[in-house]
């Protein structure tokens, strides 16, 4: 098994899982140093795990509704848990969103049993949410050894009721919670352009020296908003928010979240080299 | 707004579409659930539930990958997505459990979805079914012969009214508006040049022989696509040419037709093939 090294210096750089990785690493041994697997995945499919013999794993997360006022079940805590002793996983990157919410009753309004997603969704951006998600790191904090870090949510629509702009919500819960934080330049990207503010000038406002994970992919405008999207490369922008960040931060890994490798390896690749590079230049 | 009860009401139209259609509707009901609703933009929300399921078919994708690439493109997933996700919510059906199925699924709802009026629809639907019908004849088991048709060759003799043709194999037929190797060889460029894709009416033949593992496509005439679309092998040569407008004794052009397929090892015929008395 092949564990992630914590000492080392630099960042290093890694894949998300997904269809056509394990050729894709046959025929480019060494490219990448770690693969991140969603712990979704592995629950469901527990041989994944043989994965580590090749290389390190860190483990990605989207079920602890870390932003959400339903706790994710005990079973998938300690599920989680075991994920996260077995891997060595360095840390664990959550959605700094929730996944379940209390149900609805179209007709008689009254609460019934609660609504679970499969997606994550960007939660109100407001104090009340951010004194929710300072409650519940402290509860996961008991539980888990690794460290979570909190990756900021794409933002499609104003959430209403919302207060903060997504910077000033992230850095208000990375200061209270005083938590790492999973960089997601598209998500960044994403929100700016949807909110109609410059990502060069914003970015520049996160408290970066907390970044511990950046994460790379490809969005497209469909129907008047930009969408995430892990079967597109990441545009020039996401790039240049990459530069940026790195004349100030030291992420200790960046992911490029490839899942479905639909595009020439060749241009892969080269995204994987050109992450190095400027992080090694920063 | 209460957050709580924000995260409830988003999450409760991202799960059901269909909400936010009677939202839409009847903005009132939004009030009682706590949220004023112009604070709300049900259409980017319905857009994003369209998201959640797109991102629930990522698997299919490697089964269709030009049908996805073409919505990427043509920038229509969202909006067929989020139409999807309401079908299926409307319908009370899960989402099947294997990938298979989905994507089974997914072309059925994409079939009819489809606005062939619509230039880019077209080509979408030509390059869904076109995926398609690879995928059907690949997961059958590859078909077993047809017995007696190797002694029913006889290329050159007049063709009884009463024998019956049977596919040689397995065949999915589909009439389209473009050429999908055309298409799917746009589709793999960086910059997929699909306006200049020629839209003209085409038919053809998906078809995988007896015991075989490939699968030849072939471009054929709108008679012979006819002509194959009514083979089912109980129909005589009579039936199939009354069928198609003639009469029960077929002409010498539809039997030289049908001889053109037998040819190509598409047809043979279940009776031995002898010219009629002088």
């Amino acid at each position: 098994m092949k564990f992630f090294d914590s000492a080392g210096t630099g960042a290093q750089i890694g894949l998300a899982y997904g269809p056509g990785f394990g050729d894709f690493i046959a025929s480019n041994d060494g490219v990448i140093d770690y693969v991140e697997i969603p712990f979704e995945q592995l629950r469901h499919s527990p041989e994944l795990a043989s994965i580590q013999e090749l290389l390190p794993v860190i483990l990605h997360c989207a079920s602890l509704s870390v932003a959400g006022f339903l706790p994710p079940s005990q079973a998938t805590v300690d599920t989680l848990h075991q994920e996260a002793e077995r891997t060595r996983t360095p840390w664990i990157g959550e959605h700094l969103a929730f996944v379940s919410a209390d149900g609805i009753n179209e007709e008689a309004e009254r609460d019934l049993s609660p609504t679970n997603l499969t997606y994550t969704l960007c939660p109100q951006l407001s104090e009340e949410t951010v004194q929710r998600v300072v409650e519940n790191m402290a509860s996961f904090r008991r539980t888990f050894a690794a460290p979570l870090i909190l990756e900021n949510s794409p933002q499609y629509f104003a959430v209403p009721g919302s207060t903060m702009s997504m910077v000033e919500f992230v850095s208000e819960v990375a200061s209270q919670c005083d938590a790492g934080l999973l960089l997601d330049l598209s998500h960044f990207a994403i929100t700016s352009l949807n909110t109609r503010v410059d990502a060069l000038k914003e970015i520049e406002r996160l408290p970066l020296e907390r970044v511990v994970e950046i994460h790379v992919s490809g969005y497209n405008e469909q129907s008047g908003v930009v969408w995430d999207d892990h079967a597109a490369p990441a545009p020039p922008l996401v790039f240049e928010l990459l530069e940026r960040v790195a004349e100030r931060a030291r992420p200790r890994a960046l992911t490029l979240e490839y899942n479905w490798l639909t595009f020439p390896t060749a241009l892969l690749v080269s995204h994987i080299e050109r992450s190095r590079a400027i992080l090694e230049r920063g | 707004m209460n957050a709580r009860q924000v995260h409830a009401v988003l999450a409760a139209g991202v799960e059901n579409p269909a909400l936010i259609s009677t939202w839409r509707t009847e903005p009132t009901r939004l009030l009682r659930l706590g949220i004023e609703p112009g604070c709300l933009d049900l259409d980017a929300l319905w857009k994003f539930a369209g998201l959640t399921i797109k991102v629930r078919h990522n698997g299919v994708r490697q089964q269709l990958p030009g049908t996805f690439r073409l919505m990427a493109v043509a920038g229509l997933e969202i909006g067929l997505f989020a139409d999807y996700a309401a079908f299926r919510v409307s319908s009370g059906r899960m989402y099947a459990a294997t990938t298979s199925q989905r994507a089974h699924d997914l072309v059925q709802f994409m079939v009819h979805w489809i606005d062939p009026s619509v230039g880019i629809h077209a080509l979408l639907g030509d390059i869904v079914r076109h995926e398609q019908a690879l995928l059907l004849l690949n997961a059958t088991p590859a078909p077993e012969a047809v017995s007696g048709t190797a002694d029913d060759s006889a290329a050159g003799v007049g063709l009884r009214p009463s024998a019956v043709p049977q596919i040689c194999g397995r065949i999915v037929l589909h009439e389209m508006q473009s050429d999908p190797f055309l298409l799917a060889a746009a589709l793999r460029q960086t910059v997929p040049p699909l306006a200049h894709i020629p839209l003209q009416t085409r038919y053809y033949c998906y078809w995988r022989r007896h015991q075989a593992s490939e699968i030849d496509v072939l471009e054929v005439d709108e008679f012979g696509y006819y002509v194959l679309s009514l083979v089912d092998g109980s129909r005589s040569v009579a039936d199939i040419s009354r069928r198609l407008g003639g009469s029960r004794r077929p002409t010498r052009g539809f039997t030289q037709s049908l001889a053109q397929l037998e040819a190509l090892g598409i047809l043979a015929f279940g009776h031995a093939r002898t010219a009629d008395a002088a």
